[in-house]
């Protein structure tokens, strides 16, 4: 057959990340500390599963990572809740329901410690361990990672739980009649005051997050600072060129993630994007802000 | 001296080689799906903290198996449209300050004919174009078999020539990037 050989040449040349430019990554002393940690938090949690703690961050991504999580695309989030990690241990923490031969899982009390849930998974013949982790405000109450090795389980989502009318969110999973585990789950709980993120939503600007309403986004990053300071805020820069730990850059704020509920890591652009996605995106959070204020 | 194997049958000695050879080819997987630095090194972190996991289930041949790894990661990370958004703004920026005219030329135009093909065509060819793999090997990632992976790439590479050759030049030259299928959101 005719196989198009100068096509797959033509795309290796056009290859923006070529492997040769991360040769001998691996070996870096950043990249061995991960190792390091990979390792190590691993055999901690294996002896002792406990609740994630507050940790500097240096660790933050680590735990993010033990969690499998990444910042997720969820925005506009309205949840209340103001529980504390302390729940008494008479609350249902887990309800399961049966649909057909499969059960409905939803973690109901995610502010309970991590051994409770397990417990009352174990308690129905289930095998699954779940880590509780500080979330930004929005995605609290949700499940933010899910890992049940080769199967993959439905989620089961819900609206007006974790956003706008619009917006579902994961709450729970479907679990197929037979399935016993093992699976690992990780569910957001409310951070204490400077308690770093685990995982956060993808839009410090949408609904629930701490710049929503702000006024900051589109606005001059050095226009900004001061409104920052004023909110208990520190901010990090991301955009190109950018000091992320230096002065408010001459540039716009076009987006961002809140790291802790003290620290936002913003976005910075020199131009306001003209695009419809992001005139999209500042519409929803914008929306319901004209009755806050 | 081999260490022995911890409570879960691990050698994490293996595990550190691998790790060393290869945590380079998964920031550069992760660079050229997620778009910058950052995101790429967060994917590598978490796809070695779920190898580390599985480990004892890891073939002889590590490196499909770990590009698999991390296409689960995207799969679950479910990124928003900002991130997209600002993803996308920072390659256009590398694009327009990264080589010669005419070689940028040539890039866009093959990048927006892959930007054009179908997500499973397009996965397949940067498999094989960017991340070095024969059919046999991504066909590990995406859990095929050889003869399927052999057929898919033959179909793909076919659909990239006539898109080169029809010269489209009416799709966005990023559209490829960040665009992992979002496949929690309704």
């Amino acid at each position: 057959m005719t196989a198009h050989p100068d096509v797959l040449r033509r795309l290796a040349t056009a290859n923006p990340a070529p492997v040769s430019d991360f040769a001998g990554l691996g070996v870096t002393p950043p990249a061995v500390a991960l190792l390091d940690r990979i390792v190590t938090v691993d055999a901690q949690e294996q002896r002792q599963p406990a609740p994630a703690k507050a940790s500097p961050r240096a660790t933050r991504r680590i735990a993010l990572a033990a969690a499998g999580v990444a910042i997720l695309g969820l925005t506009g989030v309205t949840i209340t809740r103001t529980s504390t990690p302390t729940a008494a241990p008479s609350m249902r923490l887990v309800a399961l329901s049966r649909d057909g031969g499969a059960t409905i899982a939803r973690i109901t009390d995610p502010s309970a410690g991590a051994a409770q849930l397990d417990a009352a998974f174990k308690a129905h013949g289930l095998n699954i361990h779940v880590q509780v982790l500080p979330v930004s405000p929005s995605l609290v109450g949700t499940v933010v990672f899910s890992d049940f090795g080769a199967r993959s389980l439905p989620t089961v989502t819900a609206t007006g739980v974790c956003g706008t009318e619009s917006r579902r969110c994961p709450v729970g999973f479907v679990i197929p009649g037979g399935f016993t585990g093992p699976g690992v789950v990780a569910v957001g709980r409310a951070a204490g005051a400077g308690e770093t993120y685990a995982s956060s939503a993808v839009d410090v600007f949408g609904p629930g997050e701490v710049l929503h309403c702000s006024g900051l986004l589109g606005e001059l990053a050095t226009s900004a600072a001061g409104i920052l300071q004023k909110m208990g805020l520190s901010a990090q820069w991301d955009g190109v060129n950018v000091d992320r730990h230096g002065p408010a850059p001459a540039q716009y704020i076009i987006g961002g993630t809140a790291l802790s509920s003290s620290t936002v890591l913003l976005d910075v652009n020199p131009d306001i994007p003209s695009s419809n996605a992001y005139r999209q995106i500042s519409a929803h959070d914008s929306r319901g802000c004209r009755a806050q204020r | 001296m081999s260490t022995p194997p911890d409570a879960d049958g691990r050698d994490e000695e293996s595990f550190r080689r691998a790790f060393a050879d290869h945590y380079g080819a998964i920031v550069a997987y992760g660079v050229r799906r997620l778009g910058d630095r950052a995101s790429a090194d967060d994917l590598a972190a978490e796809v070695f903290v779920v190898a580390w996991r599985r480990f004892t289930q890891a073939p002889e041949n590590l490196l499909p198996w770990l590009y698999g790894i991390a296409g689960g990661v995207l799969r679950n990370q479910r990124r928003g449209e900002r991130r997209r958004m600002r993803l996308l703004a920072r390659l256009r920026d590398t694009l327009l300050v990264d080589g010669a005219a005419e070689v940028a030329g040539e890039r866009d135009a093959v990048i927006s004919a892959l930007a054009a093909l179908r997500p499973a065509d397009q996965e397949i060819l940067r498999l094989v174009a960017w991340e070095g793999l024969d059919h046999a090997a991504a066909a590990v990632v995406l859990g095929c078999t050889p003869g399927a992976a052999k057929v898919r790439l033959h179909r793909a590479r076919r659909r990239l020539a006539a898109r080169l050759s029809a010269g489209d030049s009416t799709i966005p030259v990023l559209r490829y990037l960040p665009g992992e299928p979002s496949e929690e959101t309704p």
